[in-house]
C-alpha cells in the first residue's frame, strides 16, 4: 500500500535551485533511506515534506491526501512525524516534561489551561512506556541540558515516536552516536510497528545498509538512483559520486 | 524531613508575605496602604506580560495601551453611560482589553522577534493617539477624572479598596499560576525554547500564541480597571510607550519568566520611587536606570529567581517553580 506520493518537487531559494523535479513514492512499512553528499538538498527535502518549507512546485499526498496548504502541524495529525539533524529539545524543562510535551501535541487537552501539566495518568504512562523503550527512563527528571549527547538523540527519536506516526522521518539520527549507541538506535526503529514508514537521511552507509531495504540517491537536488541496497552499490554513477568504492556489506 | 513539613518550608515566604500584606494597614500608614496597593495593581499588570513575555518569549510593548484599554472602557461606562455597577463594568472593561489585545496579536503575530516588539510598539502608541483625538471620550489630553471607589455596595475607604485589590490581584495570580502549570502553560514554554520543535508536534503555534496574548491583555484590562478606582484619573500618559516600557523594566528586574517575578519587580521599582521622592524626586529616573543596569549586571534573570534559589539553599527546600 502507498503512503506517501511524491511527485516533481522542486525547491529555489532565490536563484538558487535546491531541488529539482524529485518524484518517488513510499509503500507502508518500507524502511528507506535518503543518501546523498553535503549540500544535496536532504534536510531542504526533510523539511518541506513535514511542512516547516514549501515547495516552489510539485506534489505531496500522504494517505491520499494533498499536503499542499497544510501547516507543519496538520501532517502531523495526519500521521507524519520527524526528528531533526540537530537535537531539537526543549533544554529548560526534564526529560519526562519533554516527552509529555510531546504526547499533548495532538491532544485537546494541549488547550486545557487549568488542570496540571503532570496529572495526566495515560500520558504519564504512555512517557513512561516511551522512555523505557529509549533507555531514558532513569534519567525522567534530569533537566535535558545535561544529558549525553547519545541519550539526547535517543530522547529525539521517542519525541518523533509520540504521536505513533504512520510515516516517521529521521533526520542524521546516528549523527556523532557510537557504534553501541547506534545499534541501540537500529533497535529502536526495528521495534516499531511494521506498517510505519521510515525514510531515514544519513551519510552513514553502514548504519544505511543495516537499517533500509530501499536507498534514494540525491545528488545536486535530483533523485539520481531508487533501488536496494545492491543495486545502489553496484550503480556506477552512485559509486563514483558517493560510495567510491566496494563494500562488502549488505 | 516528611513531604508536609517540606512543603511548608518551601512556602514560607509566600505565607509570611501574605501574613504581611493583609495586615499592613494594622503597621502602616495610610501612604504605605496606598503604595501597596499600586504596587499589587502594577505587579499584576507585570505579571500579565509575564505570561507573553517571559513564558512565550514575545516582547511585547503595548502592555501599558491593554492596561488603558481597561482602565479607559471602565471610565467611560461609568462617566458618559451611567453604569455604575462594578459587576457590570468590570466583565466589559476585561473582555474590551481582551479584546484589543485579540486584535493587536492578529496584526502582530505576523511577525516575530523584533519585528513583533516594533509592531506591538507602534500599535501601543496608536491607542496613545486615539485617546489624545477621541476627546469627546475619553477627554483627551485632560483625561477622565473623578472616577470613584469601585461601587459594589459598600462603602470604601482607602483600606477597604486595599483589601478588594488585594482579593482581585490574589485572585488573578491564582489564575496566572494554574494556567501556567496546565498543558497550555507548559506549551508556551516549548513555543519560547523550540517553536519549529513544538510545530513539529503537532501544536498550532500560532493558535498558542493567539490566545496566550489575548488572555495576557484581559489580565492587563483587569489590573487597568482597578487603577483607575484606585487613582480616581485616567491620562494618556498612562497608556503611552514610556509606560509599557516599565512595566517591561519591571518584569526583567523581577525575573521574567518566574511569574511571581512580576510582582517583585513593581515593589522594588514602586518603593524605591516612594522613597528617592521623599528626598530628590527629580533624580528618580536616574535612579531607575541605574538599579535596572544594576540588576542585569548583578541579578541576571531577575531578583526573584535569586531570592528563590537563596531560600532553598537556606532551607533546603524544592523549587516552588
Amino acid at each position: 500500500m502507498e503512503v506517501m506520493r511524491v511527485r516533481n518537487i522542486a525547491k529555489n531559494f532565490g536563484g538558487l535551485s535546491v531541488l529539482q523535479d524529485v518524484s518517488f513514492d513510499l509503500r507502508a512499512g518500507e524502511k528507506a533511506a535518503l543518501i546523498g553528499p553535503n549540500g544535496a538538498g536532504k534536510t531542504t527535502f526533510l523539511n518541506i515534506l513535514s511542512g516547516l518549507l514549501k515547495a516552489t512546485s510539485g506534489t505531496i499526498s500522504l494517505l491520499g491526501h494533498d499536503l499542499a496548504g497544510l501547516t507543519a502541524n496538520g501532517r502531523v495529525a495526519l500521521g507524519l512525524s520527524r526528528s531533526f539533524q540537530i537535537s531539537s529539545l526543549f533544554p529548560g524543562l526534564s526529560v519526562f516534561e519533554n516527552m509529555l510535551m510531546a504526547l499533548f501535541g495532538l491532544q485537546r487537552s494541549r488547550y486545557q489551561m487549568f488542570r496540571s501539566f503532570t496529572s495526566y495518568k495515560e500520558n504519564n504512562a504512555r512517557a513512561q512506556e516511551l522512555l523505557e523503550g529509549a533507555d531514558l527512563w532513569n534519567a525522567k527528571d534530569a533537566p535535558v541540558s545535561e544529558l549525553s549527547h547519545g541519550e539526547k538523540r535517543r530522547l529525539e527519536i521517542a519525541l518523533s515516536l509520540s504521536s505513533r506516526p504512520k510515516i516517521l522521518l529521521l533526520d542524521e539520527p546516528n549523527a556523532g552516536l557510537d557504534g553501541a549507541e547506534t545499534s541501540s538506535l537500529i533497535r529502536i526503529i526495528e521495534e516499531l510497528p511494521p506498517d510505519t514508514t521510515t525514510l531515514v537521511v544519513a551519510h552513514d552507509v553502514d548504519f544505511i545498509y543495516r537499517l533500509c531495504n530501499r536507498v534514494l540517491v540525491l545528488y545536486y537536488g535530483s533523485i539520481i538512483a531508487d533501488g536496494s541496497c545492491e543495486e545502489i552499490q553496484a550503480d556506477q554513477k552512485v559509486r563514483s559520486i558517493y560510495l567510491g568504492r566496494r563494500t562488502e556489506r549488505c | 524531613m516528611n513531604a508536609r513539613r517540606a512543603r511548608l518550608i518551601q512556602f514560607a515566604p509566600s505565607i509570611v508575605l501574605v501574613a504581611l500584606l493583609l495586615s499592613a494597614p494594622l503597621w502602616a500608614d495610610i501612604s504605605i496602604v496606598s503604595l501597596l496597593t499600586k504596587i499589587l495593581i502594577f505587579g499584576t499588570l507585570a505579571m500579565s506580560l509575564d505570561m507573553v513575555f517571559g513564558y512565550l518569549g514575545l516582547w511585547s510593548f503595548c502592555h501599558a495601551a491593554l492596561f488603558g484599554a481597561g482602565a479607559y472602557v471602565d471610565a467611560m461606562l461609568i462617566q458618559h453611560f451611567g453604569v455604575s455597577s462594578f459587576w457590570a463594568v468590570a466583565p466589559i472593561s476585561i473582555l474590551a482589553a481582551a479584546a484589543v489585545s485579540a486584535l493587536f496579536a492578529w496584526i502582530g503575530l505576523r511577525m516575530s522577534g523584533i519585528y513583533f516588539l516594533l509592531i506591538t510598539l507602534a500599535l501601543g502608541q496608536l491607542v496613545f493617539s486615539v485617546v489624545f483625538v477621541g476627546k469627546p471620550f475619553t477627554g483627551g489630553s485632560q483625561g477622565l477624572v473623578n472616577i470613584s471607589y469601585p461601587s459594589i455596595g459598600i462603602e470604601f475607604s482607602p483600606v477597604s479598596f486595599y483589601y478588594f485589590t488585594f482579593v482581585i490581584v490574589l485572585v488573578c495570580a491564582v489564575i496566572l499560576y494554574l494556567l501556567l502549570k496546565s498543558p497550555f502553560g507548559y506549551s508556551l514554554r516549548g513555543i519560547r525554547e523550540n517553536e519549529t520543535r513544538m510545530r513539529a508536534m503537532g501544536f498550532n503555534t500560532w493558535m498558542h500564541k493567539f490566545v496566550a496574548f489575548t488572555i495576557s491583555g484581559a489580565f492587563a484590562g483587569a489590573a487597568g480597571l482597578l487603577y483607575v478606582h484606585y487613582n480616581g484619573i485616567i491620562i494618556p500618559s498612562t497608556v503611552d510607550m514610556a509606560s509599557s516600557g516599565l512595566i517591561i523594566i519591571m518584569v526583567l528586574i523581577g525575573g521574567a519568566g518566574s511569574l511571581w517575578g512580576g510582582m517583585i519587580g513593581s515593589a522594588i521599582i514602586y518603593i524605591l520611587s516612594y522613597f528617592v521622592s521623599l528626598f530628590t524626586p527629580e533624580r528618580w529616573p536616574l535612579i531607575l536606570g541605574a538599579c535596572f543596569v544594576a540588576a542585569v549586571m548583578f541579578s541576571r534573570g531577575g531578583v526573584y529567581p535569586q531570592l528563590s534559589k537563596l531560600w532553598r539553599q537556606v532551607s533546603g527546600a524544592k523549587s516552588d517553580g
